[in-house]
């Protein structure tokens, strides 16, 4: 089984990568090339959201855990996030074995996702407010 | 028992991890601990092959996967440098950033997803054998 990317257009403040099949040693290296491509054109955007939709991927190992740490550190270093969507069983007890990703970066459904999403829009509106 | 055989070449044990699916599926063997098998696999054989040959010699690894007493036993005998998992200390778990360090994240999934694991050193060379409940019980 290879490894499936498919990223949607920016937009609702975040870009959307949907990821599937295997993230392992075999695939790593074609994730990082596509998720390089998608951090280029993040590059002018003001603390930019990636969320990696992982509802498609059945599988990872500790060479996938590098790749999404590679991610989340650039992407810190910006002022941005990486969010996790919907990690099926078999991923989901990976993160939980190596405490890979902070609990609060890992979302069930687009539901909750959306919620903490409004929830920082708005703390950041206030935010801004409060410094006019 | 079944028994695959692997040159110390990155691509051949990459497609020596989807046989011993295919094995492990001819032995009934439980989806999720196929993937738990595979997983634990996955990081012994990179790392053998990825470290174990500093000098880029040939090198032959083998794997004996077999069913004993409600559990399924991998044995892996490579003929790379010494190399004891066991010995190279329990993983920080300290978060994702801190974490990229190479062996901490495989070390610890091994050492979790495995009931038991023994190394041993010979001058054939390593031998690691892996233990795992399985959990659907023994089918042949």
């Amino acid at each position: 089984m290879s490894i499936e990317l498919r990223s949607e257009p920016a937009a609702g403040g975040r870009t959307v990568l949907h990821v599937g099949g295997r993230l392992d040693a075999s695939t790593y290296l074609e994730f990082d090339a596509r998720t390089d491509e998608l951090l280029v054109d993040l590059g002018g955007t003001d603390a930019p959201t990636l969320v990696v939709d992982l509802s498609g991927l059945a599988y990872i190992s500790s060479a996938g855990l590098r790749s999404l740490a590679r991610i989340r550190k650039t992407l810190r270093a910006r002022g941005g996030q990486v969010l996790l969507l919907d990690p099926q069983p078999q991923v989901r007890k990976v993160f939980d074995i190596v405490k890979a990703v902070p609990l609060k970066e890992i979302f069930a459904d687009s539901r909750e996702l959306d919620e903490y999403l409004d929830h920082m829009q708005r703390k950041v509106v206030a935010e801004r407010g409060g410094e006019a | 028992m079944m028994r695959l055989v692997t040159a110390n070449r990155l691509d051949e044990v990459l497609q020596t991890l989807d046989r011993t699916d295919d094995a492990l599926q001819r032995m009934r063997v439980d989806h999720a601990l196929c993937a738990d098998i595979r997983l634990v696999l996955e990081e012994v054989l990179v790392n053998t092959v990825t470290h174990g040959y500093p000098d880029e010699r040939d090198g032959r690894i083998e794997l004996d996967l077999r069913h004993e007493s409600g559990e399924i036993v991998v044995e892996v005998r490579d003929d790379a440098e010494a190399f004891n998992p066991l010995e190279a200390g329990p993983a920080e778990l300290c978060g994702l950033d801190e974490r990229d360090r190479v062996g901490g994240w495989g070390i610890h999934l091994m050492c979790t997803l495995a009931r038991e694991i023994r190394y041993a050193r010979s001058e054939r060379g390593n031998h690691l054998t892996l233990r795992f409940f399985d959990t659907a019980g023994p089918s042949s």
